[in-house]
């Protein structure tokens, strides 16, 4: 899988699992990743200057673990288009002065856009890190750890390869049609549909044939998931010191 | 190993009759590679999908070493079957080569070290040992069909069936192939079109003709009689 879809599911493409965050223990690391989420997602609307500083965490600690910054960003940004528009709505209806730095104000608007912007790049970002130095398999291994249920889990992982399965055929799909249709840049409206519900109908029907191979090598559904090793002494240390540290910054900058 | 098919009858969805009264005895004894030969839409793939349970069996049955296919023996049947699809890329699904091999051996349930021990193997048999840490996605035709069988290979099944398993392959590609495939203790049910492959490993084939069996025998003897292949597609 290549193109700008693939690099929107690191999980299931090459995974950078060699490098000082991929030798981490996955169950430390997944609860690193829910804490600064919380604590991410915990900033109020107009925090601009926390949000900001957080967003920067993930592309900080990729540079320190060995992944490209500058890739995770990539595939990061393409979370931004559908929740700026989203948060479009804020920009014509929040027009109220707010405080912004040393006495200058700025419309809230601008403000909300900014922080929910930078709250994307900050929660997308740890997740893609977590998935990029992480197996499908050490996941799931520590959400069992952490009682989270199977069912759920499995939901988790067989979306996951779904959408991997759905990007591929959209691939083939545009491949296909651009290529009998040279002149052709955007495809025309009148088009989608009938695309769309091919997309539909072959992602589901190679999602079933990729669950039927699942099955030949014994995976069945209601089967309990085994959990994943729980991680050393030095890896916990290191994991609670960062949340920490975490915790101080969020205490400091709201 | 013996795999028994009787009066065997599978439909596909839209009520296609793919397999229509199959009888046939695959006993490991008697010949441990047998080739699955007949032209497109002979019924081929339904055929050896439905002996892992994927297809459901419309009327007769299928006995994998005395054992029923059904519902309640599926897990058993797949232990001791494994199966290698027409399209590799259904059968990789894993972050990577080394993960995806070690998926059948997780689900026996094995302890971590000898999954390991059999991820290593299956991968130096398939001479992939390299590709390990590679994403599956991006693997050639070829590498993707060598990765495929080492996951299969690492659940050290007792039979195993492959659907076109030279699709991909380039010549030496499939002279390799032949080598190692019978180099496998195990009973090998190979549906294909290339019929030097087949005359090369099995000693015995099925010829298939619109969901009927045509012909079965040595297959040496069989591949000589040119009216039958021109009948059933083969020439
Ligand atoms: N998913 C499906 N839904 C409906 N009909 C199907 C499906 N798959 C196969 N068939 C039909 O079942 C019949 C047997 O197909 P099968 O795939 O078993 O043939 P095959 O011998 O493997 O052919 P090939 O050499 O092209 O792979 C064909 O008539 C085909 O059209
Ligand atoms: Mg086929």
């Amino acid at each position: 899988m290549t193109g700008p879809v693939s690099c929107f599911f690191p999980v299931l493409s090459g995974s950078a699992q060699r490098g000082v965050f991929g030798r981490i223990a996955p169950l430390p690391k997944v609860c690193l990743v829910l804490g600064f989420l919380v604590l991410a997602v915990s900033f109020d609307r107009y925090d601009w200057l926390g949000c900001t500083l957080f967003a920067a965490v993930p592309f900080l600690l990729a540079r320190i673990g060995g992944v490209s910054p500058l890739r995770l960003l990539r595939r990061t940004a393409l979370a931004l288009p559908f929740v700026l528009c989203a948060a479009a709505a804020n920009l014509l209806f929040d027009r109220e002065l707010v405080d912004f730095a040393g006495g200058a104000t700025l419309p809230g608007g601008i403000l909300s856009f900014w922080v929910l912007a930078a709250k994307t790049l900050a929660t997308t970002g740890m997740v893609l890190l977590l998935a990029e130095t992480t197996s499908a398999t050490g996941i799931s291994g520590a959400l069992v750890r952490l009682h989270v249920p199977c069912i759920l889990i499995l939901q988790i992982q067989l979306l996951l390869r779904y959408l991997v399965l759905t990007a591929e055929e959209a691939r083939n799909l545009a491949n296909g049609y651009f290529l009998r249709n040279p002149e052709c840049r955007i495809i025309p409206v009148r088009d989608w549909g009938m695309l769309c519900g091919r997309l539909f109908l072959r992602s589901v029907e190679r999602a079933e044939a990729v669950y039927r191979a699942m099955q030949c090598r014994l995976f069945h559904a209601g089967k309990p998931l085994e959990a994943g090793e729980v991680g050393s002494f030095a890896e916990w240390g290191g994991c609670i010191l960062l949340f920490g540290v975490l915790c101080l910054m969020r205490g400091t900058l709201s | 190993m013996r795999i028994e098919l009787c009066e065997l009858v599978l439909e596909r969805p839209g009520g296609i009759r793919a397999v229509d009264g199959i009888s046939y005895l695959f006993d490991s004894e008697r010949c441990d590679a047998v080739a699955i030969l007949g032209a497109n839409g002979a019924g081929k793939s339904t055929l050896l999908e439905s002996i892992p349970g994927l297809v459901p069996i419309r009327s007769g049955a299928i006995r994998v070493d005395g054992m029923n296919v059904e519902k309640r023996n599926l897990s058993v049947v797949r232990s001791k079957v494994g199966m290698i699809f027409q399209n590799s890329d259904d059968q990789l699904f894993s972050n990577t080569v080394g993960e995806d091999v070690a998926f059948g051996p997780r689900n026996l349930k094995l302890p971590a070290d000898e999954v390991a021990k059999r991820v290593q193997e299956a991968l130096a048999s398939m001479e992939i040992a390299h590709l390990a840490e590679r994403d599956v996605a991006h693997l050639s035709g070829g590498e993707k069909r060598r990765a495929a069988l080492a996951g299969v290979l690492a659940m050290k099944p007792e039979a195993i069936l492959l659907d076109e398993p030279t699709s991909m392959l380039d010549p030496r590609g499939c002279r390799e192939l032949a080598e190692r495939l019978a180099a496998l203790p195990a009973l090998k049910l190979i549906a294909t079109h290339d019929l030097e492959f087949a005359g090369r490993l099995c000693p015995e084939c099925l010829i298939l003709l619109e969901g009927r069996i045509a012909a079965a025998g040595e297959t040496g003897e069989l591949l000589k009689q040119r009216e039958l292949l021109l009948r059933c597609g083969l020439a």
